[in-house]
């Protein structure tokens, strides 16, 4: 067993993980962090990604060791129920969730899209999500959620 | 049997010294996108296990169009390098962004097929990757490092600290058939290398298919197709053709082994035309 001590959204936290415990698992089980969701469990389907220091990793492939001493954002920590992020905002606007259990995964590479590039061309959001598989919702309204926050955003700026 | 202990060396003096005392008791995990993927599933229950990720062996160093990766370099880094335009390309074949983030160029050599696009193209680019152990290191001709399904020619307790690019003799092209356009294993994937001499002929070429057998391969009888000829429809052709019967495929959920050897042509056939007159 290793304790692996990092900060999550901004707060110190502590955990004791297996060897080869995966920081998905570390966050769900542990930590209580359920926006992270568990989907493959092979790296396929993106609806685990976190931020590791603002890049985004699939953390079902991580070993949870791999957060030690560094900063983990989970869905978590870009929105609130009370403080939506102009993304979560988009979402429900353009009915970019169905079943859901894409949306946290979808939303935070979003994040670190738009984080680099507060302009996104269609195509470089399509690449950004990639990695992403959603199978029921359909791509179209999130690529359009995703522009919409951009604009959104754009007009706080 | 559960995993005992993980190490996370700083440093490759502390690798190393694991990896010697632990040798095969020790799976090494560098990115951990294949590793974690085979635990996750229980494939398989490594005794003790190492992370590269604090050891410092993500430098990069270009002399000249010389390449020198350091083994923990990230594909997201990978794909980024102007000094390694073919390399960088298969790179950016690799996964979609969380994964490139993760995935190492040198664990890239030791994901079985139909992963390993970045293998495919250091093959073409006849890299060589620098294994060390404890008191020494050697270089290995990337071309006889594969050696089985899963299987490489490292000793146990010896590491691969870098890989070496020499710069491109010839024009180059990389194609990956994958069932999408990213975020997907491959059909077949084709690095290929010719250079030729003022009157066009062929002085050398290079064509590796990855998803074509246990490992990435060197289609030899393809690359002789073409060696002292000119790179037009008919030694094209035959390339191909020889790249077919070369190819040592395999079923699975993408595709069957029949369908693959007839993609292995037809894609060595198009990264001949991409390279044209």
């Amino acid at each position: 067993m290793v304790t692996v001590s990092f900060k999550l959204n901004g707060r110190p936290v502590a955990a004791v993980a297996g060897p080869v415990e995966s920081l998905r698992d570390l966050l769900r089980e542990k930590l209580q962090v359920h926006a992270v969701k568990a989907g493959c469990g092979q790296g396929g389907c993106g609806s685990c990604t976190v931020l590791l220091n603002g890049e985004p990793i699939v953390s079902c492939l991580t070993p949870a060791v791999v957060a030690d001493g560094q900063e983990v954002t989970t869905l978590e920590g870009i929105g609130t129920p009370a403080k939506l992020h102009p993304l979560q905002e988009a979402f429900y606007d353009n009915f970019a969730a169905q079943c859901g259990y894409c949306t946290s995964g979808m939303i935070t590479v979003a994040k670190a899209l738009l984080d680099r590039n507060p302009h996104p061309a269609r195509e470089e959001i399509v690449e950004a999500l990639s990695g992403n598989v959603c199978r029921c919702t359909g791509y179209v309204p999130i690529i359009a959620a995703i522009q919409a926050a951009a604009a959104k955003m754009d007009g706080r700026g | 049997m559960a995993t005992e202990n993980i190490f996370s060396p700083d440093s490759l003096e502390a690798a190393l010294g694991l990896a010697d005392q632990y040798g095969t008791d020790l799976l090494v995990i560098a990115g951990g996108t294949m590793a974690m993927h085979l635990i996750n599933d229980g494939f398989i229950s490594p005794k003790v296990v190492m992370t590269l990720h604090r050891a410092r062996l993500n430098a990069v160093r270009a002399v000249n169009g010389h390449v020198e990766i350091g083994a923990t370099t990230t594909l997201t880094r990978v794909a980024q390098m102007n000094e390694a335009p073919l390399l960088a390309e298969a790179a950016r074949h690799v996964g979609g962004w969380a994964i490139r983030n993760m995935a190492t160029l040198a664990g890239n050599l030791f994901v079985p097929p139909p992963a390993g696009d970045a293998a495919v193209a250091l093959l073409a680019l006849d890299a060589e990757v620098i294994a060390a152990r404890k008191g020494g290191l050697r270089r290995i001709p990337l071309d006889q490092f594969f050696t089985g399904l899963m299987e490489t020619a490292l000793a146990p307790g010896e590491l691969v600290t870098q890989i070496d690019v020499p710069r491109p003799r010839g024009q180059t092209a990389f194609l990956k058939f994958g069932r999408r356009q990213a975020n997907a294993p491959a059909v077949v994937t084709v690095a290929a290398r010719v250079a030729r001499d003022e009157a066009g002929i062929c002085t050398e070429a290079r064509i590796a298919l990855g998803a074509a057998g246990d490992y990435p391969l060197r289609a030899k009888q393809a690359e002789a197709a073409l060696q002292g000829r000119r790179l037009d429809p008919q030694s094209i052709a035959d390339a191909a053709e020889a790249a077919m019967k070369e190819a040592q495929p395999f079923n699975d959920a993408l595709a069957s082994a029949w369908y693959r050897r007839k993609m292995a042509g037809v894609y060595v056939r198009r990264a001949l035309e991409k390279i044209g007159d």
